[in-house]
């Protein structure tokens, strides 16, 4: 009997001596050949567009490089626009004048390391911005600021969009730097992806003062757009206990490109802060 | 042919005929008149006989093997008729004699049987004991209690020695002289603390042999295992039994031989659970106070069991004490508990009324969940009533809910309640009927926008049941078991809608579906060596589906069903054979259906979010075919077993990959089917000493599945595919007053699908997939600690106040295994697990008065 305890204990106790640290698993070698990653798209506000060019990381503690050198093209329904290359390298630059074409498609050519890539997507109208159907809340409190919550997803609003919620803290838009994409918040037709998300949904919060400038930009989607963006959030942000099966993120490029090529719409209203609390 | 010639032929006719019966009838007499001379002086009846057939005119016969040898017969008879003589030979012997054809033929008389039933019961509480053993030693045969305590055996008329007993429970012995129908209720005391009669997990026959592809989970047993803050919890227990996968630290997942978790029939007192969980699986809906016995049936089947592929967990809630009014409580880290029990009507009727309401936050925040305001609570009611010997009716009643109420005023609901009404019947002393009206309920209530300006709706998905349901058994003889019965349901089934303010054009259809099963099954036991259960369960499923698309010449939307009906057969078989007579071997084939399945895209297994979709015109049942071969070794109360097995699923539906459920209408078109296989070994060994109990299980199994679109069609491992599982259990009752258990569990990491790479969409590092569960977490191990001290002295069977305090630690040596991986985002550093959380003491403390 005391030999079976000693046992017990051995056989219990040895995987304790493991040394614990973040694992070693890695990423799995891939079995695709992945082309080249877009960000960025056509917008109605500004006759200069710009689109980013990156490859992909093949490791857990690598880095994404720019794609430089590529061809890029846009085609607005007439014209073929040529993007060319700034000074920042793998983002491309062109001017579209043809930018309001509502509901109609936008086709964007690459051609990077003598593969091409193709993308289409339409524009559509946003919905203009109306002071009841702003996502964020705002409370005027006992010091006299005024406090912003903004949420960086909300959900089953009627249509699909994204924003952007610029103050003194946050740069206005500038469609160049896609450094600020993290600035984003999103509004979702659909619902949230699992019955937890509202407990790990990200914030910020801001107290200004009443008369500071908020700044509300609100971009349109198209359903495709939507639909990747909402897959995109599924996998990043709303990775938890309640998530999905991971699973890949199709956009809308071809040949094994990825990311989305998108044309939006986009509204713009300025308010005082003290304006958001009444 | 004239008038009267025909006349004078019908007379003669007649006359024969009349002449022929008289010479019958006068020789019959004529035989046993004959006077028979004959003196016998201590003759044995076989040589008396032979000698009586020397004197005879005529044929005489019997059968020697028939003529008892032991009597001796001193008797003269002086032209004695025939008949007198034969009476006095064979008064006593049970043989008669017949005249056949002239010639006398002695014969044994048919045997009388008679029948003995009644209940097995606990002599202190009144509570009738479930699977309790009835045993024959000299015949070495017996019979089981059955759900309701109750047994019949039918035997031959003469005197036995009946031996029974049950787990947990001292044995006893009764001589009885059966010479007419007799009702014995037998009552057994509870060994209180008492390793002895502490079962060895699954798989146990509640003795030697008897009807044993029963496992069942003793509520003692589980008392005394180490559970997370100390939360005695009966999902928890069964994941602890050899075979069963939980595949997600801390949640309430069963992965039973290669089937998921919404595969198992998981019922409360008959009525369905839909979900069984609180705190999203951490713990389970039953509060151990109210439970009584636990089965689970994972290998054989019996066919008055359907509608699952996997297993069938069939929780029975305790009767109450019929004697003496008693409450018991306590408290642990999760949740506070109160009983209270006593006689409706002192040993006619009693009640049972428990509830349970949890206490604090749970969850490591570095899990990225943080629950600020979370409760749940439960209440469970039983009452019953025997209103004469032939006649008992009981109603169960239990309610549940969860509730999560989020910052941004996100709330999420949800619960389960059941209702069951039961009437027991006894038609004679052999057959056995129950009649059961049983209502099931589940409702999530998930809050979709309520931190938006929007107008403000909840997506509501739940299923409701009702069923009426007879089973009946005749107990035939004491190795012939008849069953047969059935059940229908109609299942209301809304797989999510928005509530009304809310366009429903994104509400996914509700469905009515009945569902029907007639089943029979004969279990009998052949020259006490071979024991064989075959049945067949026939079943019927018609739904209907509302159609959403369907409007008439002015655009109003038409109230039309889609109806589909679908058949299915059955048949379910067990054989096991005593090789010794402490060794078995056994055999199992089942063939189960299964028309509701869970709709669900989670990566692990926490989710209230449970939407069910019946089948369909669009979605056909589910069909699995199970085959297992088992050895057993049972050397005075050890235990070694041996299983392997292997199983096919059907119509194995997965959704494509990103499905939304959440306001999805055309969420049936996003189902995709397949096939899934599993094939398994299990072994299991467990040695008791005194005051020690061991037991070590390792369990190889593999699943795979096979789903048209997933994984570009191609077969990958299922998410509960975990080749290697060892448990190893320790439990030791000192003499006095301690107890102390360990729990080690180590597995294979869990599949995974891990990245290949990554890149960057607004701001975020996107993952890069490739297939799905192509890889495996590291080992995964962890070991719980526990100990009970008993405040009062058990020795003391008197004292009216009884209370423990138990104490431990969950992850004893701070093992952190991960739960799921997720690449890191800009300024997170490098690409990280997530853990669970490590080392957990705990305490608890219970009482009862």
């Amino acid at each position: 009997m005391r030999n079976l305890l000693c046992l017990f204990l051995v056989v219990m106790l040895f995987p304790a001596c493991e040394k614990q640290g973040n694992g070693d698993i890695t990423f799995g070698a891939p079995g695709k050949t992945y082309g080249i990653v877009v960000e960025g798209g056509i917008n109605t506000f500004y006759k200069i567009q710009y689109i980013r060019l990156s490859e992909p990381s093949f490791s857990a503690d690598g880095t994404v490089v720019p794609a430089v050198g590529a061809r890029v093209t846009v085609t607005d329904g007439g014209a073929n626009v040529v993007f060319r290359e700034t000074a920042t390298p793998g983002v491309y630059s062109g001017t579209i004048q043809n930018n309001t074409n509502y509901n109609k498609a936008y086709k964007l050519n690459i051609t990077y390391k003598d593969k091409s890539y193709t993308a289409t997507d339409t524009l559509r109208q946003v919905v203009n911005i109306i002071d009841d159907f702003l996502p964020l809340g705002c409370i005027k409190q006992a010091n006299g600021t005024i406090k912003l919550t903004i949420p960086k997803h909300t959900f089953g609003f009627l249509n699909s969009c994204k924003w952007l919620i610029s103050y003194p803290e946050i740069p206005a838009w500038n469609p160049a730097r896609f450094e600020n994409a993290g600035y984003f918040n999103y509004t979702h037709i659909q619902g949230s992806p699992n019955s937890v998300y509202p407990l790990i949904n990200q914030l910020r919060i801001v107290e200004l003062q009443p008369n500071d400038f908020v700044s509300i930009y609100k971009f349109s989607m198209s359903d495709a757009y939507s639909q990747y963006l909402y897959t995109v959030f599924q996998e990043t942000d709303w990775k938890g206990l309640f998530s999905g099966v991971p699973a890949e993120v199709k956009g809308n490029l071809s040949a094994g490109a990825l990311g989305f090529f998108y044309v939006t719409d986009v509204d713009i209203r300025r308010y005082r802060a003290s304006e958001l609390a009444n | 042919m004239t008038l009267r010639f025909r006349i004078v032929i019908r007379s003669l006719a007649f006359y024969l005929l009349f002449l022929l019966s008289v010479t019958v009838s006068a020789q019959a007499p004529a035989v046993l008149d004959q006077p028979i001379s004959l003196a016998l002086q201590n003759e044995p009846l076989p040589a008396a006989l032979v000698k009586l057939q020397n004197l005879v005119k005529g044929d005489f016969a019997y059968d020697p093997q028939i003529v008892p040898a032991g009597k001796l017969i001193t008797l003269k008879f002086d032209k004695r008729p025939l008949a007198a003589v034969l009476d006095e030979l064979l008064s006593g012997t049970g043989l008669n004699y017949h005249v056949i054809n002239n010639a006398v033929v002695i014969s044994s008389n048919k045997p009388k049987a008679f029948t003995i039933n009644g209940h097995v019961l606990d002599r202190y509480s009144g509570e009738p004991l479930i699977g309790a053993t009835i045993y024959l030693p000299d015949l070495q045969t017996g019979v089981v209690s059955n759900q309701y305590g109750f047994y019949s055996l039918t035997l031959p008329e003469a005197s036995y020695r009946l031996s029974v007993s049950s787990l947990g429970f001292s044995g006893e012995s009764q001589k009885i002289s059966l010479q007419k129908n007799i009702v014995i209720d037998f009552r057994l005391s509870a060994r209180v603390y008492s390793l002895s009669d502490v079962p060895v997990g699954l798989g146990t026959a509640d003795s030697a042999y008897l009807l044993s592809a029963v496992g069942s989970l003793p509520v003692e047993k589980m008392k005394f295992l180490p559970y997370y803050d100390g939360e005695v919890d009966l999902v928890k227990a069964i994941q602890m039994q050899n075979g069963v996968k939980a595949i997600t630290e801390g949640s309430g997942g069963l992965f039973i031989k290669g089937g998921n978790s919404d595969q198992n029939l998981i019922t409360l007192d008959e009525a369905m659970v839909y979900n069984p969980s609180h705190l999203y699986g951490l713990v389970s809906v039953f509060n151990s106070d109210a439970i009584k016995k636990i089965q689970v049936f994972d290998d054989h089947i019996p066919s008055n069991y359907g509608g699952r592929l996997s297993s069938v967990i069939d929780v029975r809630m305790a009767d109450g004490n019929n004697k003496e009014f008693h409450v018991k409580g306590g408290a642990n880290l999760l949740s506070m508990h109160l009983a209270a029990e006593g006689p409706v009507r002192r040993e006619k009727g009693s009640f049972i009324i428990t509830g349970r309401r949890s206490l604090t936050d749970i969850f490591n925040a570095d899990s990225r969940v943080i629950i600020p305001n979370s409760n749940y609570y439960d209440l469970n009611a039983k009452a019953n009533y025997q209103l004469n010997n032939s006649n008992k009716v009981f109603y169960s009643f239990y309610l549940g809910n969860d509730r999560l109420f989020s910052k941004n005023s996100y709330n999420n609901n949800w619960g389960n309640i059941t209702s069951t009404f039961r009437w027991n019947h006894k038609f004679g002393s052999r057959t056995f009927l129950n009649l059961s009206a049983i209502f099931s309920h589940y409702e999530n209530n998930l809050d979709v926008n309520a931190d938006t300006l929007s107008e403000k709706y909840v997506w509501k998905t739940g299923i409701e049941d009702l069923s009426l349901k007879g089973d009946f058994t005749f107990y035939k003889s004491v190795s012939s078991e008849v069953k047969f019965g059935g059940i229908t349901t109609l299942h209301r089934v809304v797989p999510g809608e928005a509530s009304t303010a809310f366009p429903s054009t994104f509400n996914i259809p509700r469905n009515r579906a009945w569902e029907t099963a007639l089943y029979f099954s004969h279990q009998l036991w052949i020259r006490k060596k071979l024991q064989a259960k075959y049945g067949l369960r026939a079943g019927q499923f018609a739904n209907a589906e509302d159609r959403t698309d369907v409007f008439d010449t002015d655009g109003n939307a038409l109230k039309v069903r889609e109806h589909k009906t679908y058949y299915g057969l059955e048949p379910r078989i067990y054989l096991a054979w005593s090789v010794a007579a402490d060794q078995r071997l056994h055999a199992a084939y089942n063939r189960n259906y299964q028309y509701l399945q869970l709709i669900q895209n989670s990566e692990l297994t926490f989710s209230s979010l449970e939407s069910w979709l019946p089948a369909s015109a669009k979605t056909k049942p589910q069909r699995a075919d199970y085959w297992s071969l088992g050895y057993d070794y049972l050397p005075g109360g050890n235990k070694a077993l041996l299983n392997v097995y292997y199983k096919k699923f059907y119509n194995q539906a997965d959704l494509l990959n990103h499905t939304q459920i959440i306001k999805n209408p055309l969420i049936r078109d996003q189902l995709r089917t397949g096939t899934s296989q599993a094939y398994g070994a299990e072994i299991s060994v467990s040695k008791i000493t005194s005051g020690y109990l061991i037991e070590a299980s390792y369990n190889y199994s593999r699943v795979f599945r096979k789903i048209t679109d997933i994984n570009d069609g191609l077969r990958f491992r299922a998410s509960y595919d975990v080749p290697h599982d060892f448990k190893l259990s320790q439990t030791y009752l000192a003499p006095k007053r301690w107890s102390a258990s360990a729990f080690f569990n180590l597995t294979s990491g869990r599949v995974v699908t891990l990245p290949v790479g990554y890149f960057v969409q607004d701001g975020l590092n996107v993952p890069l997939f490739e297939g799905r569960n192509r890889s495996r977490f590291p080992l995964f191990h962890r070991l719980d600690l526990s100990a009970q001290f008993r405040l009062s002295d058990p020795a003391r069977q008197k004292q009216t106040f009884n209370h423990e305090v138990s104490f431990g630690v969950y992850n004893a040596y701070n093992k952190k295994n991960p739960l799921f991986y997720r690449i890191s985002q800009p300024g997170e550093g490098s690409a990280r697990f997530e853990r669970t959380s490590g080392i957990v003491p705990w305490v608890a403390y219970n009482f009862k008065l």
